[in-house]
């Protein structure tokens, strides 16, 4: 009886396959989970949020064209801004099709990205190599992939001289809405005010100190998260 | 407090009400008795899934949230007219329609390029309309919310009402705090069931019941309003019920409980009605165990008083619905109608529902060309689909995410495999499980096959599997024990910190999108 106290009582760290050595491990796991964690956050938050650049100027108001598997349209008097990384483009899908975007002066790709099926909503943003100088005068070319259901181009009704055109030269029945994107010039740590002002408008109750209430809320989570793991898990 | 005085406490709660005590407060000391069995692990999980939950409501922009607008004008109707919605049409009360105005819904929904309202005098426009003398009754047309049962729209009423001196967006604040607070009982029934699922390891229970308290997608789903917040609550109770049902005995008892919440779930949400025949045939199952034990009478005492509750919501709808000239079952009977029509068939929609989820098997017509469901819909939206669906991770991170998914069902796997002779002796529990999950999985698909060819498809939301979540915990807690007993509690510990990693990068995902 008196030997099972002691046994019971092992300092830890002390050799044994007891509690100890699940103790080490579970720790270890934990401080180097949190390590990874934190990491990763400072990285993320280090970077810039992609901005837009600039847009062609064309608000989505109208459907242009509903285009399924292989369908192709370009548009031409288009500005690509210096440092686009990505293009969004008003296409609307519950299942969209994998998007490829070219943009092209004369013949002459500038630049290109494809963004993969599975995308849904109203928007879809297409990555691509960034491009360092401004060029004017570009044409934009967009292509579906395979299609699962029909995909609407939106954009805005113009003269058919000005319209996007399909890739059998047939013009639609406008221009179709583009939003050049690149990295912004902050990084979020150099936005974090405004966000918290931003949190705090339009809802009940509302103020910046909502923001701190949803950090002091996740930072409790945390806490009592890693002291239960630590706890129960030993 | 004196040690005696305490020690008297406990006592009157250990022996029960005395004579002359009323029915209520033997109710809540028997009640007492029950909540004090509870782990405190449990509590703590439910804390946290409510932490995490309200994290969500703050920062998810009001109205922003699938089909929020619609839910919440139910809610409104129900508070303001006891009336049921009437059509499923979009016609909101004037304080809804001016509160989405201010916040430039329109602009936002479905717009990655939208933001909500971000100046001071946007927000005191918006204070000074909804201070205005506005209606708050609308005509009964509520969008997608109208083909819904009325359950958690009636439990809704409460916290609307006690907003109701403040204005639409205290309400809708208060609603989704309701919706918080079930996804603490979410939680607490997920670390329940864990005890009886998996019942030799203890601290098993911890990892899968933070890693569902602390996961993006019950907070997101339970933090605004929405009826999936009670279907997922009930779900996982029903889970809990039938463990311990099967670990222990079905008796008179449970099964009365297993038959109300059957009921309620069918009171909650359409999609219950998936999960209903899984739990039925589990009921079914148990009572045969209980009638070799204490003779066939297990039969009417326990299998008939259950079942008669469980189905009563729906011999009710029917009933009012033949006496009114309408469907039998309303919308269900519309859609069992619509299966007949002229592009739909019943080997369409099971080809249908196999792809929604599954690679297409050789020859199967391609509904989903040049979508691999499995990966591009049903992981990615489990990974992260937040907002009105247009809030999105990018790409890298669902590939990155496939490494960890793969290694803890991987683990998962050796676990089942090493417990392999444990798994054989409970093949009923693990088959009515195996039939609620296939009984929602298919509802869910046939939904979407009603809106087929002319959409893809149309229910992909990842909270429509939320009511299985029990199992997605037990295959964490699984994952964890997996690793081996030296190595497990490490590798569960490493579990719940990915889970609490992907939270916070998801909510701060919601956050670039809306406010950055």
């Amino acid at each position: 009886m008196w030997r099972r106290s002691l046994a019971h009582r092992r300092p830890l760290g002390a050799a044994g396959p007891g509690s100890a050595f699940k103790l080490t491990r579970v720790t270890g796991a934990i401080v180097l989970g949190l390590l990874v964690l934190v990491a990763a956050l400072l990285l993320t938050l280090s970077g810039s949020p992609l901005i837009v650049a600039q847009t062609n100027g064309v608000p989505a108001t109208s459907l242009l064209a509903e285009g399924t598997s292989g369908a192709r349209a370009c548009q031409s008097r288009e500005l690509l801004p210096a440092g686009t990384s990505a293009i969004r483009l008003t296409l609307v899908a519950a299942v969209g099709p994998r998007v490829s975007v070219t943009v092209l002066s004369g013949t002459r790709t500038l630049t290109s990205g494809v963004t993969r099926s599975g995308w849904t909503s109203g928007a879809v943003t297409v990555p691509v190599k960034p491009f360092q100088h401004a060029v004017s005068n570009v044409t934009i070319c967009l292509e579906l992939g395979p299609a699962a259901e029909a995909v609407a181009l939106s954009g805005e009704r113009t003269s058919r001289a000005a319209a996007a055109r399909l890739s059998t030269g047939v013009p639609l029945s406008g221009r179709f809405t583009v939003e050049y994107m690149k990295p912004g010039y902050n990084s979020w740590w150099g936005l974090e005010s405004r966000i918290a002002t931003r949190i705090g408008f339009g809802r009940a109750p509302s103020g910046s100190w909502v923001a701190l209430l949803l950090l002091l809320l996740m930072g409790i989570s945390v806490a009592t998260a890693i002291w239960l793991l630590v706890e129960d898990l030993r | 407090m004196s040690a005696t005085r305490r020690a008297g406490w406990w006592q009157r709660a250990s022996v029960g009400p005395r004579a002359g005590d009323s029915w209520l407060g033997a109710r809540l000391s028997a009640l007492r008795g029950v909540l004090a069995t509870v782990p405190r692990t449990a509590w703590v999980c439910a804390l946290l899934a409510v932490l995490n939950a309200v994290c969500w409501s703050l920062i998810t922009p009001p109205f922003l949230a699938l089909d929020e607008p619609d839910h919440f004008a139910y809610v409104q109707l129900l508070a303001e007219t006891g009336r049921l919605p009437s059509s499923s049409e979009v016609e909101y009360s004037q304080a809804e329609q001016v509160a989405l105005a201010d916040l430039h819904h329109g602009q936002v929904r479905f717009r990655p390029a939208g933001r909500p309202i971000f100046f001071l005098a946007q927000q005191e426009k918006l204070e000074h309309d909804l201070a205005q003398p506005l209606s708050m009754v609308g005509p009964g047309s509520v969008g997608v919310a109208a083909s819904e049962p009325p359950l958690y729209y009636a439990l809704a009423t409460i916290p609307y009402a006690i907003g109701s001196s403040g204005s639409i967006l205290d309400q809708l604040e208060l609603i989704r705090l309701l919706s918080a607070v079930l996804a603490g009982v979410t939680a607490l029934f997920v670390f329940l069931f864990l005890r009886e699922a998996l019942p030799r390891v203890k601290w098993a229970w911890t990892v899968g019941g933070l890693a569902v308290a602390l996961g993006p997608l019950l907070a997101f789903s339970s933090s605004t309003v929405n009826p999936d917040a009670l279907l997922i609550a009930i779900s996982a109770s029903i889970f809990y019920c039938l463990a311990r049902a099967f670990r222990h005995g079905l008796t008179w008892r449970s099964a009365i409980v297993l038959g109300t919440l059957v009921a309620a779930g069918l009171l909650t949400k359409l999609n219950f009605a998936g999960m209903a025949p899984g739990v039925a045939i589990g009921l079914i199952l148990l009572t045969r165990r209980e009638a070799k034990r204490s003779g066939p009478s297990a039969y009417y005492r326990m299998l008939a008083p259950a079942l008669a509750i469980a189905l009563s919501p729906g011999v009710i709808y029917g009933m009012v619905n033949i006496l009114s000239k309408h469907h039998t079952f309303g919308l269900v009977s519309g859609g069992a109608t619509a299966l007949t029509a002229a592009s739909h068939s019943i080997s369409g929609a099971l080809s249908y529902i196999w792809q929604f989820y599954l690679p297409r098997l050789p020859w199967m017509h391609n509904d989903f060309d040049g979508v691999f469901t499995t990966r591009q819909i049903w992981f990615r939206n489990v990974i992260g689909l937040y907002g009105w669906g247009d809030t999105a991770f990018p790409n890298w991170v669902y590939d990155f995410a496939l490494i960890p998914f793969l290694a803890i069902v991987a683990s998962c796997a050796r676990a089942l495999v090493l417990g392999r002779a444990a798994l054989r002796v409970r093949i009923p529990e693990l088959l009515t499980y195996a039939l609620m999950s296939l009984g929602l999985l298919t509802l869910v698909g046939a939904s979407g096959y009603l809106s087929f060819p002319a959409t893809a498809a149309e229910f992909t939301d990842a909270r429509y599997l939320l009511p299985l979540v029990v199992l997605w915990a037990a295959i964490l807690a699984l994952a964890a024990r997996g690793a081996g007993r030296r190595w497990g509690p490490a590798v569960g510990a490493l579990i719940v910190l990915l889970i609490i990693g992907h939270d916070i990068f998801s909510q701060l995902q919601v956050v670039a999108r809306y406010y950055g």
